[in-house]
């Protein structure tokens, strides 16, 4: 037998009055004594979180960000062409003075 | 008159709590521990309401901070205790723990009886009521959970479209949409059920 949107509109209070149906739920102190007991031992909100804990939560967080960019330079660097030696006597030969005052200052160009 | 005062003593009591007074909960607890019982009862097996009804306090405690106190502390709490109903069952149909009863042919001619008009008079009877309610499991089990919340609300609860809205955090449309297909289901259940007299 199809039931139809008028059967169900039909029986909708019959099947109201089957739902409703059951003992009524009663909770006891016992119920209420446990429920208190977690709220209790539930972390204080006023307690401010450890540094540490902020610190790894704040880190973790930027985990994936971290990655993607290791993920970019490493192609980055393995597309693009690098010549140290190259840029060293270009360097030389464009801007002499930055070259030497570099060399003075100890720095390896 | 009365509604006014008690919204007005849950703000002052919310307020002492927020302040770091945690026993001031137990108040609350007690003004409202069957008042959410009767809401869980609605959804969840009865061998689960105290747990049910347990977490639903745990989160309204976790959530006092977001309470605003214009809508009153009673629906705010109906609509935590809503959508931990709703937790509950989506997590029952991931773990699939749902329990998918069978139906005999007494359910069946329950449901040709309701039909045709008999079962309303038969339903004063606590064992016919049973019956009735073994059915609607049967086919509640088998709809999802959105499916599920929205019939037992809309249709069985009669609570309008932006009422359930509002008790499970949803969009009007999203509650509509929902409930015509719950429906839709139901009927393709009943109707199976009534063409076979399914068993399984």
């Amino acid at each position: 037998m199809k039931i139809t949107e008028e059967d169900l509109k039909r029986i909708r209070e019959t099947l109201r009055d089957a739902y409703g149906s059951g003992d009524a739920a009663s909770l006891g102190g016992a119920w209420r004594a446990e429920v208190m007991d977690r709220i209790r031992r539930l972390p204080s909100r006023e307690t401010p979180a450890a540094f540490g804990e902020q610190f790894y939560r704040i880190a973790w967080r930027l985990v994936p960000a971290a990655c993607i960019l290791i993920l970019i330079l490493g192609i980055t660097l393995f597309t693009v062409e690098f010549f140290p030696e190259y840029d060293l006597a270009k360097q030389f030969i464009e801007h002499p003075t930055a070259y030497t005052v570099a060399r003075l200052l100890g720095i390896e160009v | 008159m009365r509604e006014n005062e008690d919204a007005k003593g849950d703000v002052e009591i919310v307020g002492r709590i927020l302040d770091g007074e945690t026993d001031a909960f137990a108040s609350l607890l007690s003004k409202y521990g069957d008042y959410v019982a009767g809401i869980v009862k609605r959804h969840v097996p009865y061998e689960e309401i105290a747990d049910t009804a347990h977490e639903v306090f745990v989160r309204a405690y976790e959530s006092l901070p977001t309470f605003k106190g214009t809508g009153g502390f009673q629906p705010w709490l109906a609509s935590i205790a809503v959508r931990t109903c709703f937790d509950y069952w989506r997590a029952r149909y991931r773990s699939r723990e749902v329990p998918l009863s069978a139906l005999t042919e007494r359910h069946r001619e329950w449901l040709e009886n309701a039909l045709s008009g008999e079962a309303v008079g038969m339903c004063s009877e606590n064992e016919s009521r049973k019956e009735g309610k073994e059915i609607l499991d049967w086919a509640l089990n088998r709809l999802p959970a959105e499916e599920r919340m929205v019939l037992e609300l809309v249709y069985l609860q009669e609570y309008s479209v932006k009422e359930a809205a509002a008790l499970l955090g949803w969009t009007a449309a999203n509650v509509k949409v929902r409930s015509f297909r719950a429906r839709r289901k139901l009927r393709v259940l009943l109707s199976r059920m009534s063409e076979r007299g399914e068993r399984q």
